[in-house]
């Protein structure tokens, strides 16, 4: 599928999402084609058939990205008013597709999850991106990809706040079945609120506040709830549920708890997940060097 | 069956059913009929019309709506005939001494009315004109005189412009109405206040509205219906965003129709009531319609129609079709139609309405990111004239024109054109308020901008003279202070400049005064030393000695005419 992407076969990355039947599978190469696919090809296969839903939704995606490109990862008070319309420009594009996407397949989970990226960037409030997660959680219950986009959506840099996140991510814990990979939102809402303390106060004080007792307790039991439960069987998702639960450890200096979670990263076939590792400037070798830190005072299991 | 005759003339329907009788008076007037300066006249003749048949004990009523106005009661058929005579006997001899009284309880009467986000609509799709005047309050009281509301009167409620139900197989005996002649009057041609649709705007309202206009058909009706439904499931049942969520089909003239959805929305949720809302439209204009919510709006609809009263509950409706002018249709007409009615035909509803949409989004949001485009809140042009900055300061200027007035503040401003001014309203304390037919107002406020009584004057002279309104004196409250100013600083300030100014212009003037002496009375021939005085190089530092008094002289008078000003 990636190589059709790659070569513009629209007919070829359509065969590849056909035998994707699992949700969350499906959201991943989303990304995946997405990236490697010319705008072009998706929104001319968009116009041939305007009800596709992958189409609408591989174009809408890359619209996003694009938009993201001119905007770039900045804090917000650091874009230009040009860069900002630019941005607003492409997510607007991107939700107009949107919406007739999933008003034509309304438990197309991964239509929703993009609409929580645009629901976000243009800034439509904590309710509206609460009434597209529940949609993508009503055609799909534990829906992961939906719950980590709704962390950032949550946090206090995006209008939500520490509580909300917190609780947001314990609630998606808690009603997931033991093994799965829902317990990871705990970890990604730790993250994000070590960033935000490092922005505001100083890396010393983030890693200070991932290394509280009652963070570490939070990360632990979720940890051990999902990825870590004897009932964990590698579903769609564990790879990125690992790598968060590594970086969130690895940041609080819990290395021993840090390794295992790179240790089966390894064992898998050495992967790791770009989220939330692509906060780091240079994400690959952080990740190696973290892990190799890890290792060593954390002992490889 | 309906069945038609007439009464004097009067085209009348007819369909009996049981229990007391009802009947009702309709003519084709309305408020689309006025123009802002004389929004009120209708429902003041309504009024002025029932005046003197109030106490009956029988139910009675009347209604200005926007195309039609409606005596309507239930009773006896001997209150019928006494009720609907006295009507027509009122309005051939009004009894004016009531005017101002009646003014009053209009006025009483529109203070407890409270108005709806729904109301709000018209005047955004329409401007301050024709169906756009419901939107706005009765404007036109105060000046209304009794010739003018007499010669509304013959003009509007005439037999050929008039329509008669009752519900009964015929006639009640001895029922005349005694109207004036006149002519069936055409609905008004919709004006248009929107340059794109779908267009949205934003109010203080804590709900989202939709309308649409959409030709008029049994379509129409149904798909407003299963627009409800939608609303409903999604909003309220399945969200929990909204306690009321609706949707209405109301005809505008022969041939169109409004389509009008509403949910309410707790302030802490309107941004999922948007979205919810948007979605549910998106669901229709994509043509994905539940067959059960067709099913059961198509049963309501026969039942509705297969009932024994059908007609003769039917019977309003059909007065007003008559009015506007559209078709009558039978019930058996309108069961056919329903039962024809197939999800494509909805379909085809729900593009009309994706492509003349109008949407109420509460402030703070906005629906760019759907797809509507901004309704324009402002002029694109701005009238030349006088400037005027506010007495207190600020950005805001005022300009009085030829042409009309404008109000600039940054990147917006208002603009309302004489020859389109709707109305203009003046207080005797200076104040004027100008509407124009787009809605756009514009307000002159002598406490707030410097104007001159002249200029006041000037912007009297040029509105349309019907549309002129001069109001009493206004409460002391309503006319807007200036913010107080920062203790006199600016003004000290501009004083000390200008003084300043005026020393600078003198002393350099004195020096190109005494260098032109010293030039002039040089006499290189007895004093040679003298010579150079008279070389192009002192003409010059002459000439910009003066260019600079002059500079210093035009600098002193701008800041004195700013000072004037403000």
């Amino acid at each position: 599928m990636c190589d059709a992407a790659k070569t513009g076969d629209w007919h070829g990355v359509e065969a590849g999402f056909r035998e994707l039947t699992d949700p969350v599978l499906h959201q991943i190469a989303i990304g995946l084609a997405g990236r490697l696919l010319d705008r072009a090809v998706a929104e001319e296969a968009a116009a041939a058939d305007p009800t596709s839903a992958l189409a609408g939704t591989l174009w809408a995606w890359r619209l996003v990205e694009d938009g993201w490109e001119i905007r770039t990862g900045a804090w917000g008070n650091e874009v230009s008013a040009e860069q900002w319309k630019g941005f607003r420009a492409h997510l607007r594009r991107a939700e107009q597709i949107l919406i007739q996407v999933t008003a034509r397949h309304p438990d197309y989970t991964s239509a929703w999850t993009e609409r929580l990226h645009t629901a976000r960037g243009l800034g439509l409030g904590q309710a509206e991106a609460r009434r597209r997660y529940e949609k993508a959680m009503r055609a799909v219950p534990h829906f992961f990809p939906a719950q980590q986009v709704m962390i950032q959506q949550l946090c206090p840099k995006w209008g939500g706040s520490y509580d909300a996140m917190h609780s947001f991510a314990d609630e998606c814990a808690e009603a997931s079945p033991p093994g799965s990979v829902n317990g990871a939102v705990v970890a990604l809402a730790h993250i994000e609120h070590l960033l935000l303390v490092i922005r505001d106060e100083s890396a010393g004080a983030g890693v200070a506040y991932l290394k509280r007792v009652n963070v570490q307790e939070d990360l632990r039991w979720a940890a051990e709830h999902s990825v870590l439960n004897p009932a964990f069987q590698p579903a769609p998702g564990w790879v990125a549920a690992h790598s968060a639960f590594a970086m969130a450890f690895s940041m609080g200096d819990n290395q021993p708890a840090a390794a295992k979670h790179y240790e089966a990263l390894l064992a898998g076939g050495n992967l790791a997940d770009e989220t939330p590792w692509k906060y780091f400037d240079d994400q690959v070798a952080e990740f190696v060097s973290l892990r190799d830190h890890a290792f060593k005072k954390g002992a490889r299991p | 069956m309906i069945g038609e005759t007439e009464v004097d003339g009067v085209q009348t329907l007819l369909a009996p059913k049981s229990g007391p009788v009802a009947a009702g008076l309709a003519f084709r007037v309305g408020r689309a009929d006025e123009t802002l300066a004389t929004a009120g006249i209708t429902h003041l003749l309504e009024h002025l019309a029932l005046h003197g048949v109030g106490l009956g004990d029988y139910h009675h009523n009347g209604a200005t709506g926007s195309v039609v106005t409606h005596f309507h009661l239930r009773g006896s058929e001997d209150d019928v005939v006494k009720h609907l005579m006295a009507v027509c006997d009122a309005l051939a001899d009004l009894p004016l001494d009531r005017l101002e009284t009646e003014k009053d309880i209009l006025r009483t009467e529109a203070a407890t009315r409270k108005t709806g986000a729904n109301e709000s609509m018209p005047l955004w799709r329409y401007g301050a004109q024709g169906h756009g005047l419901v939107s706005f309050e009765e404007f036109g009281l105060p000046r209304l005189t009794a010739d003018e509301v007499r010669e509304w009167a013959a003009t509007w409620f005439t037999r050929q412009n008039a329509v008669l139900w009752v519900t009964a197989d015929q006639v009640p005996a001895g029922l005349r109405l005694n109207l004036p002649e006149g002519t069936r009057r055409p609905v008004p041609q919709p004006s248009s206040a929107l340059p794109t649709t779908p267009a949205y705007f934003t109010a203080h309202f804590n709900a989202v509205v939709f309308d649409a206009v959409v030709r008029r058909r049994t379509a129409g009706s149904v798909f407003s219906a299963v627009l409800e439904r939608e609303l409903y499931r999604s909003l309220r049942q399945e969200g929990g965003y909204s306690y009321t969520a609706n949707a209405s089909y109301d005809p505008r003239d022969a041939g169109f129709a409004v389509v009008t959805a509403f949910a309410d929305a707790v302030p802490d949720k309107q941004d999922a009531v948007l979205g919810g809302f948007v979605d549910v439209l998106a669901k229709l204009q994509v043509g994905r319609f539940e067959q059960a919510d067709l099913d059961s709006v198509r049963t309501q609809a026969e039942e509705a129609l297969r009932h024994d009263g059908s007609d003769a509950a039917r019977l309003p409706a059909a007065a007003v079709n008559a009015l506007v002018g559209h078709p009558h249709q039978t019930a058996a007409e309108l069961l056919d139609e329903v039962r024809a009615v197939t999800v494509d035909d909805l379909h085809e509803v729900a593009m009309e309405t994706a492509g003349s949409g109008l949407l109420l989004v509460p402030r703070g949001h906005d629906a760019e990111w759907a797809g509507y485009a901004l309704a324009p809140a402002f002029s694109d042009t701005v009238v030349d004239g006088l400037r005027y900055q506010p007495r207190a300061g600020g950005a805001a200027r005022l300009v009085v024109g030829a042409e009309g007035v404008s109000v600039v503040d940054g990147d917006h401003a208002l603009t309302v054109r004489y020859a389109e001014c709707a109305l203009a309203m003046a207080w005797p304390d200076g104040g004027r308020q100008l509407i124009g037919l787009d809605g756009i107002s514009v307000r002159v406020e002598p406490t707030v901008f410097p104007v001159k009584a002249d200029q006041l004057a000037r912007i009297d002279a040029s509105v349309p003279p019907g549309n002129l309104m001069r109001l009493p004196a206004r409460e002391p409250t309503a006319i807007p202070r200036p913010r107080p100013r920062t203790p006199a600083a600016p003004s000290r300030a501009s004083k000390a400049g200008l003084i300043v100014l005026i020393v600078l212009a003198s002393i350099v003037g004195l020096i190109a005064v005494l260098d032109a002496a010293v030039i002039l009375l040089a006499d290189p021939v007895n004093n040679p030393e003298n010579a150079a005085l008279r070389e192009p190089g002192s003409f010059t530092v002459l000439g910009f000695l003066l260019l600079v008094t002059a500079s210093f002289v035009i600098w002193a008078v701008h800041v004195a005419r700013m000072r004037k000003i403000t």
